[in-house]
């Protein structure tokens, strides 16, 4: 651990001891240097002052060696040095040393403080000698202490966090190699004939039909496969009928490269582990979005929140979903949500995933099945801007409408008749020929004009000034003495009317008060003398005005006779004509630039800001006209850029793939698309909602996870677990059986591929970061009764019409039950084998009794499903109600086992047990997460069928646990029917009904 | 993780240390002492740029900020004919990436938007993560030769069993100093900062957190308190850690303190254990201690293997030469050992190669083979893969 400094805010007081003392002695005489005697005190001087340097340098190095005695010790390039805290924690006695060496080292790596004391270290002689007030510092640095102990988190990898990337690393890589090896040995499919195929269209990816000489059995729809002859040339299945092969190629393709003949190949792939083994690469190199993902994955270490208590929803929310939501928003890291069927965990995921694009996230929605992306897909608001990225093939037909090629060729045509106008209006800005460039061109050369005519009018009035001039010379003086006399009189009579005025005010003032009061007599004779004074003035401007108009004649006189010598001149009646002349030229001018302006202005109004309107002032113009030549200029540049814009726009390609996804507020794609698709390299995410979680392997879970800041993982592991292939099993249970294997490192291989990470996840966090959803409005109440008692602890509630009207079965939640026939007629038998190598099982009096039973009610319940826990039986159920209904591909998808039916509903649901043997076995009906699965799909009524007596007596106890519950709540709320006479009921309805 | 962690380099055996040391004329060393030197490792942040070409709305959002005058975001949306909040997420990736602002609705580019659209690439800055080495006592930045994956360092004090090239136990060394963030902004400034591993292109570095690492490294005592310093960086001694070693008593003090032992006591009793056979013990004129053995205690059927002939036996920090008067079984012993070390990863040109056998022969007082007496020897033992590795190196 790196050192930590703790400063001390005021000297510190040291008292050696003389044993300290004597034991340096010793030390310094056995290395041959030297040293005082025994007791002397003195000698550990040298020691303090090293102390006090390296204290005042922040560099001496403590830790803290006991609390009774309080024990600190400190190091110098020589010792290592004890101190005692003394009672009163004012100073410490130096009570033993001992020279340094490397195990101080280690210690010292372990845990060190570096004090640093500007004030220094202070040696005294006794403690009373030190000063009042002084203080040991004990609790700043025992705090510090105890505050270095706690362990920041490692900067790199922690190797526990390495082991288990390790050990991810290889269950990825032999559940790689299990595949690889299984996909290899397929042997490749022969093709007498390639045509072209009536297929739908959503990109311009080759599709082409592959004739085959036989039926094959070996690709399925949604296999990746290649040309044998030309391996480059690759797709995925997209159908399969009888003796027909239809693959959709990843990009065009050549007709012409197609052999006519030839065989596909299903292409051994790899992605997906890739895929898995890349995102734990970025972990491994910690370039993971959310820097503790790791921490929260494997150390459960998830960090403190305050959820957001003020947002509100578009749509209403039940408390589990509203908390789900509020903590969605301000979770750091991780939130898991757990989802029982019919809470409505879509709901919720939508409303979390718009809430977070309303606050400018961008989020990536994603679950390990194409199906459940959708879903969410699907319900989003239209004004989230959601892309869906992937498979078109596995897509629903509303989620294709979300892929990037449709969205871009929305957008391209969005673009192109939005602008449309705008670019009509701009086209008159193309080119440099436009009528609008000539106006330009007018407009410049009428303002040039007017400028060379206002110089000419300037040109010629000075002319004319001079000449004038010229012409009065001989005058000139009379003229100046006839303008001073103006001029002069004029001041006077202005100066001589404000002395009136003053006087008048004044002879006023006198004269008021000279008819009453006590001075009335004075202010009479005062009155009269300034009326004099009034009359003087008065006469005074009379006088001038007479001398004004005399000297304004002499003026006038003078001027028309300067006038008539200029009339009479013919070079002055020259530059007059040509003055004017020039002047109205100007105004011309003018006239035409204003037309010209306005033209252009036109032009430019729609398509820029036009500059301020035509100046006042001739000067003016050539700035307007600049103003005018700049708004033309940019209309040029916008015009271009549009016409580009259009024409990129226009270009076929994928282009605008890329920031299509980049600025989409919602990415979908399933956990492993999240990774193998290129329009999605480099992007991160803000938020990833992960539905279906319950069913995701950890490797998988990882791939969106490091591409995302925070998570919000939904799912429910009470029902389907993450698949785990049998061979990918087996080798587990090898390697924990194998004698070198350490027994804990297989048991957690076992885990991790047994259970999600969802399911770890949720168990270990803290109330603050999961959520249950309590509340289901699925299955009518007595179904929800029975799965909450069996799978959730009795928590779900139920919120349901409960409107029941059933034809037989008086409640919602019903069996028929078998044991009332004959062990041989009830009985089981081997039918075939499973998919992953088990043996299958077929009962065929359920099969007829559930047939008889569809047949009955699918009028009454149109929509309907069938789910057993056999595929063999799948087999018979459909093959008998393809028959009976006559409609067999609606009857394929209605009858399935429960892999086909996680997160659906139907009206009417059936279940076959479809196990009837006096053995108690149920084989896989042990898996009760089936079960619930199966179960909880109901939205208005329960069928379950079969046999009880041996349900009953089941050798897996958990299974007949199970059952029993289940019976009990039948009996109490459900309705429990014998066979026959539910047969019996079925046939008097199907004559009811004629 | 370190880098030498990555490889899982093996810390080169002291031994090499030791020989170098008592080959080095005027020097009497007498004790060796493996220790873990204390360094940072600070992991620092910095941007570079990569350039990237436009896509198709970036590129024309840029140009309508710059060229068509537009500085809306609905005037923008309103031009290009697109839905507003395409363009505002466009903006909004571009304002990531530096290239512009939005600020009250108004974008503006920024001189690095200005740069890459006059040049039509799109420069995103990139952080850049580099951990930089920190000697500790002397707070200086440790040169490029130290990064090389050969040079182990380890981020805990102490060496991972299979990690050791011998068995030598590390003593870890403590510094009593902080770090600053001051040393890395101070390296950022040198001019010659490229020659500590910090490349021009990186700019606006910064220090994320900074932890202790340990550099695994042989101090050689000798008789004048001189110490030696030894790291994989090279063969030769480390001047920069012999530097330090001058400038912090605390290495010297310590190793002063250390009890010396007497090594004539050590040997003796090595002797006396028989592992090696009969011997005789003297201390050489520059202090080695050598044990003479009988010729036929070397050999494939011996107590000792020929190639331990002139090599070192490690003891209590003291060293002792294995040693056989007989020339001959040094010689093979020399071409024995010469031929190993054609494998050796250091060695890497004939030339060095050539210089490392002069300097054994000189060790073993025997005249060098040449590379012919080599190719015999290798062919007479059937030692192909080290004859196909001579050819490589001639």
């Amino acid at each position: 651990m790196t050192a930590r400094t703790v400063p001390l805010p005021g000297p510190v007081a040291v008292i050696p001891s003389p044993k300290a003392a004597q034991k340096l002695a010793v030390q310094q005489r056995r290395s041959g240097n030297r040293g005082g005697g025994p007791g002397d005190v003195a000698g550990l001087t040298d020691v303090v002052a090293e102390i006090d340097r390296l204290s005042r340098a922040g560099t001496l190095p403590a830790r803290v060696e006991g609390d009774d005695p309080q024990r600190l010790v400190v190091y110098t390039s020589r010792h290592m040095v004890s101190l005692y805290l003394t009672r009163r924690g004012d100073a410490y006695s130096l009570g033993h040393l001992t020279p340094l060496n490397f195990r101080d080292q280690e210690r010292l790596l372990r845990g060190a403080l570096l004090l640093h004391c500007p004030a220094g270290w202070w040696a005294y002689h006794q403690v009373r000698d030190v000063p009042p007030g002084w203080s040991g510092h004990w609790p700043a640095i025992a705090g510090a202490w105890r505050a270095a102990a706690v362990t920041s988190p490692p900067p790199t990898l922690a190797p526990h966090h390495l082991a288990w990337l390790d050990l991810l690393t290889e269950v990825v890589g032999a559940t790689r190699d299990i595949e690889i090896e299984r996909q290899r040995t397929g042997r490749p499919v022969p093709y007498r004939r390639v045509t072209t195929a009536r297929e739908e269209r959503h990109s311009a990816r080759g599709v082409y039909a592959f004739h085959l000489p036989r039926p094959a059995s070996a690709l399925a729809v949604g296999a990746a496969v290649y040309l044998v002859d030309e391996p480059e040339l690759r797709g995925r299945v997209r159908d399969v009928r009888d003796r027909q092969i239809v693959v959709r190629f990843d990009t065009a393709v050549d007709y012409r490269r197609i052999p006519p003949q030839g065989a596909l190949q299903t292409q051994p792939s790899d992605r997906v582990y890739r895929a898995q083994l890349d995102a734990l690469d970025a972990l491994r190199r910690r370039e993971m979005v959310n820097p503790y993902l790791l921490a929260n994955l494997v150390d459960r270490w998830l960090q403190p929140y305050q959820p957001d208590h003020t947002a509100t929803p578009r749509e209403p929310l039940d408390a589990g979903q509203l908390a789900a939501l509020r903590r969605a928003l301000t979770v750091p890291d991780q939130l898991l949500v757990l989802g029982p069927p019919g809470t409505g965990k879509t709901r919720t995921i939508t409303e979390i995933a718009a809430a977070c694009v309303a606050r400018g996230q961008r989020v990536l929605v994603t679950s390990h099945t194409n199906r459940a992306v959708d879903n969410v897909l699907e319900r989003l608001p239209a004004e989230v801007r959601a892309v869906r990225v992937g498979n078109e093939d596995a897509m629903t037909s509303e989620a294709r409408g979300f892929m990037v090629e449709k969205q871009v060729d929305a957008l391209r045509a969005e673009i192109l008749a939005a602008t449309d106008g705008a670019a009509s209006r701009l086209a008159a800005f193309r080119g440099t020929d436009a009528p609008l460039a000539r106006w330009q061109e007018f407009l410049t050369s009428q303002v040039a004009a007017a400028n060379q005519r206002d110089a000419e009018v300037r040109a010629h009035t000075a002319s004319i000034d001079a000449l004038v001039e010229r012409l009065m010379a001989p005058l000139a003086a009379a003229m100046a003495g006839a303008v001073a006399t103006v001029t002069r009189t004029g001041a006077e009579i202005h100066a001589i009317t404000g002395l009136l005025e003053t006087a008048r005010r004044r002879h006023a003032a006198a004269d008021a008060r000279s008819r009453t009061g006590w001075f009335a007599f004075f202010f009479s004779w005062l009155a009269q003398r300034r009326w004099r004074r009034v009359q003087e003035l008065e006469e005074g401007r009379s006088r001038l005005r007479v001398a004004l108009a005399e000297a304004e004649s002499t003026r006038a006189a003078l001027r028309a006779r300067i006038d008539d010598a200029v009339n009479r001149d013919p070079e002055a009646a020259r530059l007059l004509a040509a003055r004017d002349g020039a002047a109205a030229a100007g105004q011309q001018a003018i006239r035409e630039a204003e037309r010209a302006a306005t033209m252009i202005g036109n032009a430019l109004r729609a398509v820029v800001p036009l500059p301020d309107g035509p100046p006042a002032e001739p000067a003016g113009w050539q700035r307007h006209a600049e103003a005018l030549g700049q708004a033309v200029d940019l209309a040029r540049r916008r015009a271009a850029l549009l016409d580009e814009w259009r024409a990129r726009v226009r270009e076929p390609g994928e282009d605008l793939h890329r920031e299509t996804v980049r600025y989409a507020d919602v990415v979908a794609a399933t956990c492993i698309g999240t990774a193998t698709t290129p329009l999605l390299a480099g992007l991160d995410f803000d938020l990833a909602i992960v539905d279906e979680a319950g069913q995701i392997s950890t490797p998988n879970l990882l791939v969106p996870l490091v591409r995302a800041r925070r998570s919000v993982l939904v799912g429910d592991h009470h029902q389907l677990p993450p698949f785990l292939d049998d061979e990918v099993k087996g080798w587990a249970e090898n390697l924990a059986r194998s004698p070198d294997a350490a027994a804990g490192r297989a048991g957690e291989i076992g885990d991790l591929l047994r259970r999600s990470a969802f399911e770890r996840l949720y168990l270990d966090a803290g109330d603050g970061h999961r959520v249950m959803l309590t509340t289901q409005r699925r299955m009518p109440e007595p179904v929800a009764r029975f799965v909450s008692e069996a799978f959730y602890s009795n928590v779900l509630e139920t919120e349901h019409a409960g409107d029941h009207h059933d034809p037989i079965f008086a409640q919602p939640f019903a069996m028929v039950d078998t044991s009332d026939q004959a062990a041989a007629v009830r009985a089981e038998r081997a039918g075939g084998s499973e998919e992953w190598g088990r043996r299958g099982y077929v009962n065929d009096l359920e099969a007829r009794i559930i047939t008889d039973l569809v047949t009955g009610y699918v009028h009454h319940y149109p929509d309907w499903a069938v789910i057993v826990p056999y595929r063999a039986q799948v087999d018979l159920v459909s093959e008998l109600l393809a028959k009976s209904l006559g409609d067999a591909a609606a009857v394929a998808d209605r009858v399935g086992t429960v892999d086909s039916f996680q997160g659906g509903e139907r009206d009417l649901v059936v279940y076959g047990f479809t196990r009837s043997n006096s053995r108690g076995e149920v084989g896989f009906l042990r898996e009760l997460r089936r079960i619930n699965v199966a179960l909880t799909r109901a939205r208005r009524q329960l069928v379950v069928i079969g046999d009880a007596s041996t349900l009953r007596a089941a050798r897996d106890e958990p299974f007949a646990e199970l059952f029993r519950l289940l019976a009990a709540h039948l009996a109490h709320s459900g309705d429990l029917r014998r066979s026959r006479e539910f047969t019996g009921r079925l046939a008097e309805l199907a004559r009811e009904r004629g | 993780m370190s880098p030498a962690v990555a490889r899982g380099r093996q810390v080169y055996p002291a031994r090499r240390a030791v020989e170098h040391a008592v080959a080095l004329d005027g020097v009497r060393p007498l004790r060796l002492f493996p220790v873990l030197w204390p360094l940072w490792q600070v992991e620092t942040t910095a941007n570079v740029y990569d350039e990237q070409a436009y896509e198709v709305i970036d590129w024309f959002v840029v140009r309508a900020v710059r060229e068509a005058g537009f500085h809306r975001v609905d005037d923008l949306a309103r031009f290009f004919g697109t839905p507003v909040p395409l363009v505002r997420r466009c903006l909004a990736f571009l304002e990531v990436i530096g290239h512009l602002r939005v600020e009250a609705d108004a974008v503006r580019l920024t001189d690095l938007g200005h740069r890459a659209a006059a040049a039509g690439i799109r420069y995103v800055p990139k952080e850049s993560r580099q951990d930089l080495y920190v000697e500790q006592y002397s707070a200086q930045p440790l040169p490029r030769r130290y990064y090389q994956g050969s040079v182990p360092i380890f981020a805990t004090p102490e060496v991972p069993e299979d990690r050791l090239g011998d068995r030598s136990r590390f003593q870890p060394l403590f510094a009593p100093t902080a770090f600053q963030p001051s040393i890395v902004e101070e390296l950022a400034r040198r001019p010659d900062r490229t020659e500590f591993n910090l490349p021009r292109l990186l700019r606006e570095l910064s220090v994320l957190r900074h932890h202790d690492a340990f550099l695994p490294a042989y101090v050689v005592e000798t008789a004048d308190r001189g110490l030696l310093v030894y790291t994989a960086v090279a063969a030769e001694r480390d001047s920069l850690f012999e530097e330090v070693c001058r400038q912090v008593p605390t290495i010297r003090n310590m190793i002063s303190a250390e009890e010396r032992g007497d090594p004539r006591e050590i040997w003796t009793a090595w002797l006396a254990e028989g592992r090696a056979g009969r011997g005789t013990l003297r201390q050489l004129p520059n202090g080695v201690w050598r044990a003479t053995l009988r010729a036929d205690a070397f050999g494939p059927d011996a107590r000792l293997p020929l190639t331990r002939v002139g090599s070192f036996e490690l003891r209590k920090r003291h060293f002792l030469q294995l040693w056989c008067d007989d020339a001959g079984v040094r010689r093979q012993a020399v071409v024995e050992r010469a031929l190993n070390m054609t494998r050796t990863a250091d060695i890497e040109t004939g030339a060095e190669f050539r210089r490392r056998i002069a300097g054994l022969a000189r060790q073993l007082e025997v005249p060098a083979p040449t590379l012919d007496e080599l190719r015999r020897y290798g062919r007479e033992h059937k030692r192909y893969a080290q004859l196909a590795r001579l050819d490589v190196l001639e």
